[in-house]
């Protein structure tokens, strides 16, 4: 059988000298089709203009041939498609990408292969084999890139266009009429860390910058659906109501909320008991509960980790 | 001559999936009590300017539907073609929405889920309720879904080779199915159809996982989309080679579909939880 990747010499991602560009005007994000409007589509065009002698060292007699691979799970997609000599040393390739055919987002890299004519000869030797690949990046169709639990919906936004007076902030997180988390993409750098990084430190780096948006983000939101409770606690008590129903005065992304941290919160309760212990403990004093649900956010996050492993990987250079 | 009267339901999408409770919950209520319970609430199913026929999937599994009222696998292959048939107009982005699938296996697949999955009764497990859910990951559209699972084998066959002669290699073998759908193998239609090609022929159980096992071995350092047909083919059948020494022995049976596990084969717990 073939050798495993760990025992295969690659190219550099950056052999590839990979550039991408997106044609879709309404979008403020270019990798990101997502809109309330309902952009239906984006032209995707890609070129590389690979180290010449990286590739030709590695593929050794064989031939090579520039691909672009598409992947995607919700999509159902692992498509290779050929691209062409567009000049001398230079591959492209360019694809319409229709929102009426995707779902979730799609990832996308620049694959150099080897072409020869035995399939299953040594690795050295054979056909299909990957001699690199550049760095991925991906096209969000309609869902958030980095996972939210469908609680909210992510956007990216340029803050001194869109909300000058926050402009230095990094994220903003807005609560009517829907959930949506605002990050800035005027931060350098930002929005290639945290769509991109897949690897080493620059992966620690984004899981660390996420841990901390959502602690902000889970402690702000319970906060708000808290407060909310604590007033239909008071409207269902004044009425001589079963103070159970105050749940169902809460906005559908209130109760979400609370549901999801509730047995968290109230741990080792049976089926539905962490909502009375809830309403307990709003009434008995909000601030105090709000204090313990704030350890209990931080250490659901592992925030402590994820920091741990940055500062560690930044010791050892 | 018997004629199938055509009729249209209207398409509606779960946009927040219910969890397996609420599932097991509806199962239990008919549809007019199931919209009753999720009015004013985003959990109900949103209408969508789409319109399908189901009459001729509905005669079609009613009649392969045996005597003990209980669904056999084999009727998969079929009946994966028929649906596939019925949905073909609806947009891509629509069959990979699972809120599509749980309402289309809720509501109008209701009574064929039972048959296909829980012997015709009522659903009580939560692998059965699965079969009513669905996520939007590999595995679970492409074979927890009871409807998912059927329209995806035909669409990668179809989409592929331009016709169903093949779907019976992707979805005849229920355990092939399983394996190969559960694994992101099944996002590359061709790498796909070779495989299950290769694997149904003389399909042994143990071969085929390390088949499959050993393409995920290799899948990192081999680009199985840039062979031509011939090469991956060539690959496939050598690994199938390699498997074979490892677990000598002969199929029990050649072609057909006598060698399909069935419902009657495993017990009712173990068959639902497939």
């Amino acid at each position: 059988m073939r050798t495993p990747h760990l025992a295969i010499k690659t190219a550099d991602p950056e052999s590839f000298h990979l550039e991408v560009t997106v044609d879709n005007e309404a979008q403020q994000t270019p990798f990101n089709l997502y809109s309330d409007a309902g952009q239906l589509e984006a032209l995707v065009e890609i070129s590389v203009t690979p180290d010449t002698e990286v590739f030709n060292d590695l593929c050794g007699t064989r031939n090579i041939e520039y691909h672009v691979w598409e992947e995607s799970s919700k999509s159902r997609r692992s498509t290779l498609h050929d691209m062409v000599a567009s000049k001398p040393g230079t591959w492209s390739f360019k694809r319409k990408i229709e929102l009426n055919e995707e779902y979730g987002n799609l990832c996308w890299s620049v694959v150099a292969v080897s072409k020869a004519a035995d399939p299953i000869a040594t690795v050295e030797k054979a056909s299909g084999i990957i001699l690199g690949q550049s760095e991925d990046f991906l096209i969000g169709i309609d869902s958030p890139i980095e996972k939210s639990g469908n609680f909210l919906k992510i956007k990216w936004r340029k803050f001194e266009e869109h909300f000058p007076s926050a402009k230095h902030n990094m994220f903003r997180l807005e609560t009517d009429p829907s959930l949506v988390l605002y990050l800035n993409s005027s931060v350098d750098g930002l929005y290639s860390l945290l769509t991109t990084a897949k690897r080493g430190m620059r992966r620690d780096m984004k899981k660390s910058i996420f841990a901390m948006i959502k602690m902000d983000v889970w402690q702000s939101l319970i906060s708000k659906a808290t407060i909310d409770l604590s007033r239909a606690l008071e409207v269902r008590r004044s009425m001589g109501d079963d103070l159970d129903l105050a749940f169902e005065d809460l906005a559908d992304w209130q109760f979400k909320i609370l549901r999801h941290w509730g047995p968290r919160i109230h741990f080792g309760l049976e089926g539905d008991a962490w909502r009375q212990h809830m309403i307990d403990s709003v009434r008995e004093s909000h601030s105090a509960y709000l204090s313990i649900i704030g350890a209990i956010v931080q250490r659901d996050v592992h925030i402590s980790s994820e920091f741990e492993r940055v500062i560690m990987n930044q010791a050892e250079g | 001559m018997a004629t199938t009267m055509a009729t249209q339901t209207q398409v509606h999408v779960f946009e927040v999936v219910p969890s397996l409770d609420v599932i097991a919950k509806v199962l239990l209520m008919d549809e007019g009590a199931v919209l009753d319970f999720l009015k004013d609430s985003k959990r109900a199913p949103k209408s969508k300017n789409h319109q399908i026929d189901l009459s001729k999937f509905n005669s079609a599994w009613k009649k392969l539907n045996t005597l003990e009222n209980e669904l056999k696998p084999i009727s998969d292959k079929d009946l994966s073609v028929e649906l596939h048939e019925a949905l073909i107009a609806l947009p891509r982005r629509l069959m990979l929405d699972p809120g599509f699938w749980v309402w289309l296996s809720l509501f109008p697949l209701r009574e064929y889920v039972l048959a296909r999955w829980a012997g015709g009764n009522e659903a009580t497990e939560d692998a059965q309720f699965a079969r009513f859910h669905c996520t939007a990951s590999v595995g679970s559209i492409g074979q927890t879904n009871a409807s998912a699972r059927l329209y995806w084998a035909s669409e990668i066959v179809f989409g592929e080779s331009g016709s169903y002669k093949e779907v019976s290699s992707v979805i005849g073998i229920q355990d092939l199915h399983k394996t190969l759908f559960s694994n992101k193998i099944s996002l590359d239609a061709k790498l796909l159809l070779a495989t299950a090609r290769t694997l149904s022929t003389d399909y042994r159980e143990k071969v085929a996982r390390e088949v499959i096992k050993m393409l995920g071995v290799i899948r990192p350092t081999t680009m199985f989309s840039s062979l031509s047909d011939a090469d991956l083919q060539i690959l496939l059948s050598d690994l199938k080679k390699r498997a074979e020494v490892l677990f000598p022995g002969k199929a029990k049976s050649v072609g057909g579909t006598s060698n399909m596990p069935t419902n009657t084969d495993k017990s009712k717990k173990n068959n639902s939880a497939i």
